[in-house]
């Protein structure tokens, strides 16, 4: 979270007038020039003139607190929950307006598109309007959060119902260490609707769309914009336009690129041929490989390999047990994606836990 | 096999929004020659409802003998995704021939089962021979494909080449991509391609689709029986 900054208004410079005014007189009244005392103050100050809640942020949680006017606008506020009609919310423009001005005066939350959120809120079904509105404007902002090269994250990969998804998310410990994955069976059965469902039950979390681009990458991308991702992925093995293509598209729209090298030989090969560079490269043993066929590695020595010659995240895929995950990251991969263990249901929570504990 | 292999077909993608998909495929002349294809982006995002959708219009249309591509290009875990565009209704379902060797005999395997036609789609693939020499069992389609963003690429063509040289070993049917125009058509089915997919005309001028339809059914005229 970023310091929030702001200027100082009157009251606040009064305070710390006073606060001063104290401190010179505990210093006279003593004699000597306490150092601790001096720091205990400093400290309290600090706090007391950043960390208090801001005007903006308190309108906010007020606004929350509103009940939905009843039947002041009842065509346009109904509309707003109409799950049938695809056109933008009808919500009034001065609510929106003042909602929108809350957010994007903090400073947490940037770059808002006004038009998704519109797209958005008209499509979360929701009893509040105005609660929805807040949460899709709260999902566009983001949005744009992005991964750290320094921290090491575990990636659970979501298959199967969306029913067993959002079982899955209810049983994973609360952290942004942990990213959640959209997979591709649950894609290709859900549609961009899977993404947007994640989206709406983790309004905070880091979301990866494994949509696998290997044509139109464009287009792809802009889809799962709106769907509300962080990040989308592309098969290594597709024509090299197309990754340029899709990373171009992705720092256009703000998102993570992850390029997914399954079945490819040589991954710096196809680096060396883009134009520019992922933000993340997942090296992949596939799921039928790995069924089938006992032989086949996961690729650990290419990750140093690709670390010392690019400064890219790697992502480690294919193993599910607890030693996979640990060799992962003791081969320097900085993600790991797992899907297997919560297939049979239990099993996910402790490996999450375990991994928040044990790997820093 | 659900589709005939004396017989030239013509395939249409459509990657728009639904309603407007739906418009479109009303506009089609109702023959068992064209065959309907939910493209990858459709697909990845309105799921199988949506090709549920598509599959139930087509079928209406055609008094149950419709015939629908699912463009799933599957790489890994073929067996869920082909299950799934089954139960939504479709009669073809695609796999990358990028894809492991293990994942492709998976596909084959399972559409088998399901009584689906398979089709693994060589977007990108040097030798499509080779790949298919190594499977355990061939499929039933093979689609030669220039990717729409190679296609900025001018450097690469469409391989008519390897019809031939498939053709020429396995008794397989073949459909040919990237092709745009009624032209790029015509040349597929002279180079004995038995399906040609076509979709960037269908893509620019919604409102006009049942004369493009005509106009591309053309092609096929001559070729086949019929």
């Amino acid at each position: 979270m970023a310091e929030i900054k702001k200027p100082l208004d009157k009251k606040t410079l009064i305070k710390s007038i006073v606060v001063f005014i104290f401190f010179i007189i505990i210093v006279s009244s003593t004699g000597k020039f306490n150092f601790e005392l001096l720091i205990n103050l400093a400290i309290f100050g600090f706090f007391f003139l950043f960390f208090r809640p801001s005007k903006h942020e308190k309108n906010l949680l007020n606004l929350l607190r509103q009940k939905p006017p009843k039947s002041s606008n009842p065509s346009g506020l109904e509309k707003a929950t109409d799950l049938t009609t695809n056109s933008p919310a009808q919500i009034p423009a001065e609510m929106f307006n003042q909602v929108m001005n809350l957010l994007t005066e903090q400073s947490t939350v940037k770059n808002i598109d006004q038009t998704t959120v519109l797209e958005t809120a008209a499509q979360s079904p929701a009893i509040n309007p105005l609660a929805s509105l807040v949460q899709s404007a709260w999902m566009a902002g983001s949005t744009n959060i992005h991964l750290s090269r320094k921290k090491k994250y575990l990636q659970v990969a979501l298959n199967g119902t969306l029913d067993e998804a959002i079982n899955t998310i209810n049983n994973l410990p609360r952290s942004e260490k942990i990213i959640i994955e959209a997979g591709t069976p649950l894609i290709k059965i859900y549609g961009a609707q899977a993404v947007k469902t994640l989206r709406q039950y983790l309004p905070d979390a880091y979301i990866v769309a494994d949509i696998k681009i290997a044509d139109l990458a464009a287009r792809e991308v802009e889809i799962f914009k709106q769907a509300g991702a962080n990040a989308i992925t592309a098969l290594g093995v597709a024509p090299i336009e197309t990754l340029n293509e899709f990373i171009s598209a992705c720092k256009a729209h703000n998102l993570d690129s992850m390029i997914d090298m399954m079945n490819v030989s040589s991954s710096i090969s196809i680096l060396k041929k883009l134009s520019a560079l992922p933000d993340v490269v997942i090296l992949h043993r596939g799921v039928d490989e790995t069924e089938s066929t006992k032989g086949k590695m996961i690729p650990y020595y290419q990750i140093n390999q690709i670390k010392g010659n690019y400064n890219l995240i790697v992502a480690v895929a294919g193993g599910d047990t607890p030693k996979e995950i640990q060799s992962a990251v003791f081969n320097g991969a900085n993600i790991v994606v797992v899907w297997k263990n919560f297939q049979n249901g239990g099993g996910i929570r402790a490996l999450a836990e375990n991994f928040l504990k044990e790997i820093r | 096999m659900i589709l005939n292999p004396r017989q030239k077909y013509l395939q249409i993608a459509f990657n728009r929004s639904m309603n407007e998909v739906l418009k479109m495929m009303r506009q089609l002349p109702a023959t068992d020659r064209i065959l309907i294809e939910a493209g990858t982006p459709f697909i990845k995002q309105y799921g199988t409802i949506g090709l549920a959708r598509l599959v139930h219009l087509w079928q209406s249309l055609n008094n149950g003998q419709g015939y629908i591509v699912a463009d799933l290009k599957c790489m890994d875990r073929g067996f869920t995704e082909v299950q799934a565009v089954k139960n939504a209704g479709a009669s073809a379902a695609t796999c990358l021939g990028l894809a492991p060797v293990e994942t492709l005999d998976a596909f084959i395997k399972t559409c088998a089962d399901l009584e689906i036609d398979s089709m693994i789609d060589m977007l990108n693939v040097p030798f499509p021979f080779e790949v298919i020499q190594q499977l355990k069992k061939r499929p039933d389609i093979v689609v030669l494909h220039r990717g729409v963003d190679e296609s900025l690429n001018s450097t690469k063509a469409i391989p008519y080449h390897d019809i031939t040289r498939l053709k020429g070993s396995y008794n397989i049917v073949i459909s040919i991509a990237g092709g745009e125009t009624l032209r790029d058509a015509q040349r597929a089915f002279f180079n004995s391609a038995d399906i040609a997919i076509v979709w960037k005309e269908f893509y620019e001028n919604p409102d006009n689709v049942k004369e493009l339809a005509e106009k591309f059914l053309t092609s096929i005229k001559g070729y086949g029986r019929n």
